[in-house]
């Protein structure tokens, strides 16, 4: 049974399903980041967490590396990598939200919410960043570090 | 004899368990290194990236900027120059889903508000994204039953009247008074209100239930004396007993 369930976790079209998943998640967020890192720098002041004098170059930063590993993962290129970038992010975003949460914070999750959505600080955030937190961590495990796009690499040079 | 078949067996079995060690230390490394050179060049992109914005954005203050209308029965278009600081301002309007439209006279400028009230009901980014909101909107919340609203003003005034429900935080001793009403402000669209037009009490206590951490606030900047002419619910002084 645990053979079975290891077997279907590191199956290379579970994996697949996961990359193009998370990666098109993280591309989606950070693509509305980019051209506004003033307000994405409002919604990481408004956790409290970080000191002032990173928020402008985190600001900048984050959506990047959200942007690259996100392109990195759905074209399954150095998918490891980027998956384990992603896990720390997700890390750190799960640790974040349940801090403030627990805080009695009512601020806006700062995620997905520069595409209208409504997007408050609460269990559901905190669930869904462990979901996904989850759900990289597969592709850590089990994946490879390669430039493989889906095994079209090995086709293309056989 | 027995002796000689049992030896190479061990040989074998140690070799195997060699073999296998090695290549999971290099499967775990080889993912942080990469992961490390694509953080480096990540960086590199945002720094790039950081210094092009800042110049346009630097290229953007010192040009003068023109809002344009366009008069459709006569085809003529206008410019009005305006400064930088405008421009910042019509984009908070934005948030606030307030649209600035030109009608077809070019004289008259109409500010419609598109009033989408759901979006009062969602965390603001920042102090000075606070929406300001009128009586129907505030009527709204009023009846929606997701909103507390909270009388700025003097305790005094609040005990002689005031929105029926509100809860008195005047914006002097709002910083201890918010702590006490945590369970009634948890997971509610605080609305602040005072004397109406004019009066900053609200805003005060607005901000000040912004740095407690509530960021579903609104401002009523019409306030008590609005709510009263539009007979609205109110408590008098000796309502309650």
């Amino acid at each position: 049974m645990q053979n079975k369930i290891i077997g279907f976790l590191s199956h290379p079209i579970t994996l697949a399903v996961i990359k193009i998943i998370i990666g098109g998640l993280f591309i989606i967020s950070s693509i509305t980041k980019l051209p506004n890192p003033e307000k994405f720098a409002d919604s990481i002041a408004a956790y409290k967490l970080v000191p002032e004098i990173l928020i402008p170059p985190l600001s900048i930063l984050i959506p990047w590396v959200q942007v690259v590993c996100g392109v990195l993962l759905v074209f399954d290129v150095y998918s490891q990598s980027a998956a384990l970038i992603l896990c720390g992010l997700l890390a750190v975003y799960t640790l974040s939200i349940t801090i403030d949460f627990f805080r009695g914070m009512q601020i806006d999750c700062g995620c997905f919410d520069l595409l209208g959505l409504d997007d408050t600080i609460g269990i559901r955030s905190i669930l869904r960043d462990i979901c996904f937190l989850a759900m990289t961590a597969l592709v850590v495990i089990f994946d490879k570090n390669t430039v493989n796009l889906y095994g079209l690499v090995k086709k293309i040079f056989k | 004899m027995p002796t000689k078949k049992t030896v190479p067996k061990k040989r074998t079995q140690k070799k195997q368990v060699v073999k296998a060690a090695k290549p999971q230390k290099a499967d775990f490394i080889k993912p942080v290194i990469s992961a490390v050179i694509i953080l480096v060049v990540v960086a590199a992109i945002a720094a790039t990236y950081s210094v092009i914005r800042t110049a346009q954005l630097k290229k953007q203050a010192n040009s003068s900027q023109f809002l344009t209308l366009q008069d459709k029965e006569k085809n003529k278009t206008y410019q009005i120059p305006i400064n930088p600081a405008s421009v910042a301002l019509s984009t908070t309007q934005q948030a606030t889903n307030i649209s600035v439209t030109t009608s077809t006279s070019p004289v008259a400028i109409s500010t419609t508000a598109k009033k989408s009230y759901k979006e009062l009901l969602k965390p603001v980014a920042s102090k000075e994204t606070i929406p300001r909101i009128d009586l129907d909107e505030a009527k709204y919340l009023y009846k929606s039953g997701k909103a507390v609203f909270i009388d700025a003003r003097a305790l005094t005034e609040y005990q002689e009247a005031h929105i029926a429900g509100a809860i008195p935080i005047p914006a002097g001793s709002a910083a201890t008074d918010i702590p006490k009403f945590a369970n009634v402000l948890k997971n509610k669209v605080l609305v602040s209100y005072c004397h109406g037009v004019g009066c900053h009490l609200s805003d005060k206590t607005a901000y000040a239930l912004y740095d407690a951490g509530y960021r579903k606030v609104c401002i009523f900047f019409g306030g008590w004396p609005q709510w009263t002419q539009a007979n609205l619910p109110i408590t008098k002084k000796g309502d309650s007993k």
